[in-house]
């Protein structure tokens, strides 16, 4: 047969198969409505940050057998022993986990511990076997104190390379075991530490890739610099390597002592444009809850929101060497640095402080519990028994048990359960922080969204078709409109009702001011808004605090919104970000005094409020 | 011993014996040792003010242990005041006699928090070496231990599911009317899925349920729900209505797997994991019981 002849047929073939070669050709909209939807249909929650036995503070203070292992099946829903020997487990497992533990002396001191020959072929390693021998944990946790500080720790307590590899490789390698994409996820990554001063300045480190990518990277510590700035050229250089992703999650704002979110750079300079940059680059994500306090505001700078005297953890810088002044606060709060970013960003050009938000625990004992009622502490010292109200944080540290609050999620919207698909969640903000409930909220910005809108069981093909997510950013408002948010939050299925809720507005005033204004915007019951800047009537309370029960009585499952800002000026730059609030219920402190008969020191709270923060929807003029 | 021996020409004799000797000399070092080390001198009424001492005491106090600071407290303790320095001495001192009297006086057995720690302290030093470094033991004994526990290995059972939903709130058109106007249509397939989640209402968690386990689909959707998806016979026709979150539930079941217990070579690692944390803890029962044993135990309840 010719090939004139073969293509002819060929053709008519073509011609009268019922599949047209028309039909095969549009690939770019498939008929298949399913196919086409390419935004998150669901949430996914998890912690990204936990410590184990391999982080230097959790060994020396006791924690001595929660492994990575350990971590990642509790997190995954298994039963585990914890170290003091108490059986745990998670109402719900977690869809993801990062076990992110210090880079200082990672793994060293639990490998001094079992005296590993790799240890053991370094002077150091020797001389903190001695310590343990010996019974002397407290120098070592003197040690890990020193690295934080950088120039603190002694010349002959760095540890060689090829340790830090020996550990990072069975680190990275349990994450690979554990890893089971479309299930459960784990990340990868660890804690970069510094503290100036006792300031806390510690990042997260997380990688969107597996080991291929990850084992040519040695975790970067504080004893290499005690400068983010350095971190990120450490993190550039990670990328530029192997051609990886990485990003940094600062936390604890609240132990910097005014140096998290401050007007200049650990070396003192003003921010600049380039520095902004690299910033927002690197850090687009800022924990703003956790074990130790919640970070999204406090009573001194918002004294007109009736609900930011929530976990604050405020006494003093994160090393307890000194006190909290009031002038450090502004510097220290989400709040209050999301509307410090618009400021930069007027003067310089770049918004060095646009981040979204996510919660996580920061637990040192290896297992991952934020619900008030299955709450198992920081540290060995308060896991659940009858005294860890009283009981500091490390010996002699100036802050009571009570003062830790049982906190927060990171929730995530993905396309799917895997490193990549929550990676590029969290480098677009879309992501969103809890302090424990699993609170399901979801927030569009738009200029046209329609009230009914959000009723519809699509409405979320709608915000992404007519607006930005949360994460996004809304640019030159079209003449005679303003901004409307279009909200949707669900109640945790196993925990409490929905009160109401929020959206807290920042922008900067027309003499460069920032300013900040809440709007309660879906109540639950039959309330509705103050007006005036009255107080809304509370929902009141089912709270039994002897008996450490609530019920749903009150609140409602499900609130939405369709709110339009009432006091738009398209001229000034603004951040929204949603706060949804749950109605009150019992503090871990009352689970204790009923379980344990643990008495409640006081002036501790036993009573509280559950919450979920957006990341922030900004707009720019 | 005979008391002859004690005799003086027995004296004699004994101080020219070498073993007497190197006796002798242990026992001067050792009140020598006594004279000089703390230990005595908690016994005694004696109190040494050391420099180490001094700073240790000033770290505490100061809530500092770090090395920059332990320097810095060394150049403040150099540049104290005679009167600074001696108030910071009759701290030292106050501090070490009330800690003395108080462990002369056993409180250190009445404090409940103190017994923790010392019986925590304890219970580290009996269990030995760390977990990981136990031998693992032949297969047969893992293979037991894996039979004994394995429910701890079983993955649950999980279903598949898509989902309409259908509010109750006021203000909608009747929920049930709806719900079951799209379930006929449902079943005669004059509609398909995507059709009727236009037509239906928002739910707040997914629409779709993926392989997900029935402590998950009780949560969302319901007891009821998590019934019907899980009973025993899977049908794949569309089910429902269902009432539960203020509203009504069509569901389809597409798949379900049942609950599976993996096979040992699968899980092996994670088995010798927990046989290991077993062990441990029976290494350290068994030690703690030896240690009851060697005392005698009386009890004086009724």
């Amino acid at each position: 047969m010719s090939m004139r002849v073969t293509t002819f047929l060929l053709a008519v073939v073509a011609f009268c198969s019922p599949i047209s070669v028309a039909q095969q050709s549009s690939s770019t909209t498939n008929y298949s409505p399913a196919i086409n939807v390419k935004h998150p249909k669901r949430v996914f929650w998890g912690d990204l940050h936990l410590h184990t036995q391999c982080s230097a503070d959790a060994y020396s203070l006791g924690t001595r057998h929660m492994t990575p292992a350990d971590a990642f099946r509790f997190a995954r829903g298994e039963t585990v022993k914890t170290e003091t020997g108490q059986l745990a487990r998670l109402k719900r497992p977690l869809d993801f986990l990062a076990v992110t533990d210090h880079a200082e002396y990672l793994g060293a001191f639990f490998h001094a511990g079992k005296r590993t020959p790799e240890i053991m072929r370094t002077s150091v390693g020797t001389r903190w076997a001695e310590y343990l021998a010996k019974g002397e944990d407290r120098k070592l946790f003197t040690e890990f104190a020193d690295a934080l500080v950088g120039r603190g720790a002694r010349e002959d307590s760095r540890l060689p390379d090829f340790f830090k590899r020996f550990v990072w490789r069975e680190l990275v390698g349990e994450a690979e075991r554990f890893n089971e994409p479309g299930r459960f996820t784990t990340l990868v990554g660890y804690e970069w530490s510094a503290a100036v001063d006792g300031n806390n300045l510690h990042r997260v480190v997380l990688f969107r890739d597996g080991p291929e990518k990850t084992l040519k990277h040695i975790p970067y510590s504080s004893l290499d610099s005690i400068d983010p700035e350095d971190l990120w050229k450490a993190l550039e250089k990670y990328e530029k390597q192997t051609s990886g992703r990485a990003l940094a999650i600062p936390h604890n704002g609240n132990g910097s002592n005014g140096m998290m979110f401050s007007d200049t750079t650990v070396t003192g300079q003003p921010l600049s444009t380039d520095y902004a940059a690299r910033r927002a680059r690197w850090e687009p994500i800022y924990e703003v809850t956790q074990v130790k306090g919640d970070g999204e505001t406090h009573p001194y700078l918002s004294p007109n929101d009736e609900f930011a005297d929530y976990e604050r953890w405020d006494k003093t810088n994160i090393g307890g060497t000194r006190k909290k002044e009031p002038w450090m606060l502004e510097f220290e709060y989400a709040r209050s640095a999301l509307a410090r970013g618009l400021a930069h960003e007027a003067r310089i050009g770049v918004n060095p402080f646009a981040f979204g938000m996510i919660g996580s625990t920061d637990s040192h004992i290896g297992i991952s519990t934020t619900t008030e009622d299955n709450f198992f502490g920081k540290f060995v010292s308060s896991e659940p028994a009858v005294n860890r109200m009283t009981t500091p944080m490390a010996p002699g540290f100036p802050v009571p048990g009570s003062d830790f609050a049982a906190s927060g999620l990171a929730a995530i919207w993905a396309i799917d359960n895997t490193r990549e698909a929550l990676f590029d969640a969290l480098a677009r903000k879309e992501v969103y922080a809890t302090t424990g409930s699993r609170i399901t909220v979801r927030l569009f910005g738009g200029w046209h969204f329609a009230p009914g809108d959000v009723k519809r069981a699509d409405y979320a093909a709608v915000g992404y078709s007519n607006g930005v997510p949360m994460g996004g950013t809304l640019l030159a408002a079209p003449k005679d409109k303003a901004p409307v948010l279009m909200i949707t939050a669900t109640k945790d299925p196993d925990e409490a009702n929905l009160d109401r809720i929020q959206v807290i507005k920042g922008w900067l005033d027309t003499s460069g001011r920032t300013q900040e204004k809440i709007y309660d915007v879906a109540l639950s019951g039959n309330r509705q808004p103050a007006i005036n800047g009255q107080k809304t009537a509370p929902v009141g309370s089912t709270v039994d605090v002897k008996n450490a029960t609530y019920s749903n009585s009150i609140g409602a499952e499900s609130l939405d919104a369709v709110w339009r800002d009432p006091d738009f000026d398209p001229r000034l730059r603004a951040f929204y970000y949603v706060r949804v609030l749950e109605i009150p219920t019992p503090r871990w402190t009352a689970y204790d005094a009923k379980r344990l008969g643990a008495k409640i020191p006081d002036g501790v709270k036993s009573v509280t409020v559950e919450r979920a923060y957006t990341s922030p929807i900004w707009y720019k003029p | 011993m005979t008391s002859d021996e004690f005799s003086p020409g027995a004296l004699g004799r004994m101080l020219r014996e070498p073993l007497v000797h190197f006796v002798l000399t242990g026992a001067l070092l050792f009140a020598l040792f006594s004279w000089l080390a703390p230990d005595d001198e908690k016994s005694s009424r004696r109190i040494l003010i050391t420099q180490d001492r001094l700073l240790e005491f000033m770290q505490y106090r100061n809530q500092t242990f770090s090395v920059s600071a332990r320097s810095r407290l060394e150049e403040m303790l150099q540049s104290m005041t005679p009167a600074q320095k001696a108030a910071l001495l009759d701290d030292y001192v106050r501090e070490e006699v009330l800690h003395r009297e108080a462990i002369a006086l056993g409180l250190d057995n009445t404090d409940y928090v103190i017994r923790r720690r010392l019986t925590q302290t304890m219970e580290y030093i009996l269990r030995g070496s760390p977990e990981q470094d136990i031998d693992p033991p032949d297969d047969d004994t893992l293979k037991t231990f894996f039979l004994a526990n394995a429910e701890r290995y079983e993955s649950p059972a999980r279903v598949t599911l898509r989902h309409v939903f259908f509010s109750a709130s006021p203000g909608r058109r009747s929920a049930e009317g709806r719900a079951n106007t799209t379930l006929a249509a449902l079943r005669s397939q004059s509609i398909e899925f995507e059709e009727a989640l236009v037509n239906s209402d928002r739910f707040p968690y997914f629409n779709d349920y993926v392989d997900e386990p029935r402590q998950l689909i009780e949560s969302h959707l319901g007891p009821e729900v998590a019934n019907a998806a899980f009973k025993e016979t899977l049908t794949s026709s569309w089910q429902g209505p269902y009432r539960f979150r203020e509203g009504l539930h069509l569901i389809q079941v597409t798949q379900r797997t049942a609950k599976q217990t993996p096979e040992f070579t699968a899980v092996k690692e994670l088995v010798l994991d927990d046989w290991r944390k077993t062990e441990t803890e029976e290494r350290l029962e068994k030690r703690v019981l030896d240690l009851i044993k060697t005392y005698r135990v009386e009890s004086a309840v009724r």
